[in-house]
């Protein structure tokens, strides 16, 4: 479930090194456009497109704002401008939307399967197919086309990577605008699951995707995914076995041990 | 073709450049001499557009690039292989060379310069799966000057193209630096501290000292110049040279 | 109304301390923490537990300071083995488990919080008075202020700036990076620890949401805008984002959209923070 938001912080970290504290933001600005236009338009097709459109719109702006101009500074110094952007956003949003939960307009019927003793809800299989269509895109996009070669480029070596004459700012956009895609479409799914949107929907699934990112080895793209997984699933089985309360204490725990056991992450190769 | 006049940087705070003026003629080799921090590197990225000029201006093939981003200048015909090689670790030596032709759009063309490439750098097409970083140093500087020819330029900026490197290969990177001048009559501007490597390739030579041009002038001459035989040839030059 | 500024002060105050605890790992030594609201809340219950155990406030006020610290060698042995924003995620992750700690356990009151925390008294003197109590305050800040002065231009100072601006290059010189680097953590939990205290000792009731990771950021963000490093820049810092969202009383629910836009417009603008010499770039050069 984390692992498309993973991926989006993996995309921007991997690339221009930095922590988009408001990836989260991003997909609640996703579930909103989704949300608002479904109810205003009605066709589905339609809206969740506007909603990854405004979710990109999103997080061009946020790096054009709050990233671009701090390019090679500090990490610390982008980081809290992502906060500071974070805040911004997700306040914005109560002020354009309002404090209330938002139902999704369209209730999806969902049938339930069997598989192996395990129920599974037709909606979960499509969120599980669309994560497993778009991983394999993304693959597909980073390591074998001119863009992904060129976003490779900018992330070991900027200034080299301008000396080939890649245009290193529409890299970073390209980078945001992937990342931003794929928390849109994270967020939408989300919103379609839980049937709410809100907010500070983003924070917690945020700050849960940037622990499954950092797990799989930040960077790595197969490492978000398997991150994403172990994540979902050591929280559940904490949560069943331990104790619920501290259900959200587990994937910080585990983001902890990680860090301070194998910094690289379980599919990690840099750093 | 390239025309540098009265060019001004600054690194921060420090004026790195105080009114440097050179040019390259097409099918010439020139070097750019001089010690640690003369602003010999800086000269080269104000050129290629990583530095931005305070003032003078660059001109190329008689267009004004002073001000144009560093992509335009790779299309117009200028490529860069800066100093230490910056070649991409963790990418294969295969797609560090397309990453150099990253501006051209016809991959025919493309693929058949990654075979020339091959051909110019022999070990090159052994190891063209590996990662560029598993490289030795002298490997890396030729999959550098590689990358930077497969943009298909017409002036090549080198810097120190073998610093650090075994006087062996350094030799073995400069006969194919002659060989590209020769046969294919690329412009080359090359950044050196090692006066008597440089004064023997090329043509003709600029000194440079804390931003300023000292001395210019045909190879032959600068050799002969008290000057240089003091600075950076050593007092007994020419026991050793001659 | 001047109770109300008073009020404003004393928080400003306390918030001084934890910004100004806080630079002297992120600003002196260059250790990054995203989790400094955990110590200012260990700090609070203890001190608060420990007073409704009927210790004096003098003695739980010094042990609220102690045993955060104590907390901060704990988190501190494991953390230390990463470095820069790696150090930043682990102390957000460490952050964040220790509101939900508080927030599950019995003893602290669960997500309630803790409740009838005496005011404090010293010897046998109550502060209630909330001048009184702004006074007290102060002049512990201010003997914080001095000794955090003193400290930087000692050997110690010295030895932390090394470790900030080069680790390995510390190490050759015999400094032993550990060591320091844990002091450092103990001496910037301790402080953090006593705000806590004397935070609980004044608003008499506290919960786990206090602690959490928006104030952890918020004194992050006041370091980084007073200017890292800079010790009248905590204070600054500090000042600034607790009078502004007073200043946005009207405005209510929509004051983070300008408390986000600060953030960011100042991070853009100025870098190095209000009261900031070197640029931040100086202080830790990347890769390096």
């Amino acid at each position: 479930m984390y692992t498309l938001v993973a991926l989006g912080y993996t995309m921007v970290y991997g690339i221009l090194g930095i922590i988009n504290f408001a990836q989260g933001e991003i997909y609640m600005y996703g579930a909103y456009g989704a949300v608002i236009s479904l109810s205003l338009t009605g066709d589905l097709a339609l809206s969740v497109l506007l909603g990854i459109g405004l979710s990109c719109v999103v997080g061009v702006l946020l790096e054009r704002v709050a990233f671009k101009p701090l390019r090679g500074l500090n990490p610390l110094i982008s980081l809290i401008s992502a906060i500071g952007a974070s805040i911004f956003l997700s306040s914005s949003a109560r002020f354009i939307f309002g404090p209330d939960e938002r139902p999704f307009p369209v209730h999806f019927e969902s049938h339930i399967y069997n598989f192996l003793g395990i129920d599974v809800s037709m909606l979960q299989i499509i969120i599980m197919g669309v994560s497993l269509i778009l991983m394999i895109l993304l693959y597909i996009i980073v390591n074998h086309t001119k863009n992904g070669r060129a976003m490779k480029a900018v992330a070991m070596d900027a200034d080299a990577a301008m000396l080939m004459g890649i245009d290193v700012d529409k890299t970073y956009m390209f980078t945001f605008l992937i990342g931003s895609a794929l928390s849109g479409v994270a967020g939408i799914l989300m919103a379609v699951y839980y049937n709410t949107t809100y907010p500070t929907m983003g924070t917690l699934p945020g700050l849960k995707a940037f622990s499954a990112a950092v797990l799989g080895g930040i960077g790595s793209i197969p490492g978000a995914v398997v991150g994403g997984l172990t994540l979902g699933v050591a929280e559940n089985l904490g949560a069943a076995y331990i104790s619920s309360g501290f259900k959200d204490a587990f994937a910080f725990l585990a983001l902890v041990l990680v860090l301070v056991i194998r910094p690289k992450g379980i599919m990690g190769a840099k750093r | 073709m390239l025309v540098v006049s009265n060019l001004h940087c600054y690194y921060g705070r420090i004026h790195a450049l105080k009114g440097i003026s050179l040019h390259v003629k097409s099918g010439e080799i020139v070097v750019l001499i001089g010690g640690n921090g003369a602003g010999k590197s800086t000269a080269l990225k104000a050129i290629s557009g990583i530095v931005q000029a305070a003032s003078g201006t660059v001109t190329f093939n008689n267009n004004d690039i002073t001000h144009v981003s560093p992509d335009k200048i790779v299309m117009a015909g200028i490529s860069h292989v800066p100093e230490g090689r910056r070649i991409f670790p963790r990418l294969t030596v295969e797609d560090n060379l397309l990453l150099g032709a990253f501006t051209r759009r016809d991959s025919s063309e493309i693929k058949k310069d990654m075979g020339k490439m091959k051909e110019l750098f022999p070990v090159l097409a052994n190891r063209s799966k590996q990662y560029a970083g598993t490289l030795s140093g002298g490997e890396q500087q030729m999959l550098a000057i590689a990358r930077g020819l497969m943009s298909r330029p017409s002036l090549l900026l080198l810097d120190e193209p073998t610093m650090g490197l075994a006087p062996v290969i350094a030799q073995d990177i400069y006969r194919q630096v002659i060989y590209l001048n020769k046969e294919q009559g690329l412009a080359i501007l090359i950044v050196e501290q090692n006066a008597r490597i440089a004064l023997g390739l090329a043509e003709r030579g600029y000194i440079i000292e804390t931003g300023r041009i000292m001395l210019e002038g045909n190879c032959r001459e600068l050799k002969q110049s008290n000057e240089i035989k003091r600075a950076y040839l050593g007092k007994d030059y020419r026991e050793v040279w001659e | 109304m001047t109770a109300y500024i008073l009020h404003v002060c004393i928080i400003m105050v306390l918030f001084s301390m934890l910004s100004l605890s806080l630079n002297i790992a992120v600003g002196m030594t260059g250790l990054v923490s995203l989790g400094h609201a955990a110590f200012f809340g260990i700090g609070a219950y203890a001190s608060g537990l420990m007073m409704l155990c009927g210790l004096p406030f003098e003695v739980s006020l010094v042990l609220s300071g102690i045993v955060t610290s104590v907390f901060g060698i704990i988190l501190a042995v494991p953390s230390l083995r990463v470095k820069d924003d790696y150090l930043a995620i682990v102390t957000l992750g460490f952050g964040i488990i220790a509101v939900i700690i508080l927030m599950n356990m019995d003893i602290t009151g669960g997500p309630d919080g803790l409740t009838g925390i005496p005011p404090a008294s010293v010897f046998g003197v109550a502060l209630t008075s909330k001048p009184v109590y702004f006074a007290f305050c102060s002049s512990i800040l201010a003997i914080m202020v001095l000794t955090t002065s003193r400290l930087k231009a000692s050997k110690v100072g010295r030895a932390w700036a090394a470790i900030r601006d080069n680790d390995t290059v510390a190490m050759f010189m015999g400094i032993n990076i550990y060591y320091y680097k844990v002091l450092c953590i103990v001496i910037s939990s301790f402080w953090a620890g006593i705000a806590g205290s004397l935070y609980a000792h004044y608003t008499g009731y506290i919960n786990p949401m206090t602690f959490g990771m928006q104030t952890s950021i918020m004194i992050l963000a006041m370091v980084v805008l007073g200017g890292i490093g800079s010790i009248p820049g905590s204070i600054i810092g500090a000042s600034v984002l607790v009078l502004l969202p007073e200043l946005l009383r009207g405005f209510e629910a929509h004051q983070g959209i300008f408390y986000g836009a600060l953030l960011v417009t100042m991070m853009v603008l100025r870098p190095q923070g209000i009261m900031g010499k070197m640029k931040v770039t100086d202080i830790f050069a990347r890769g390096s």
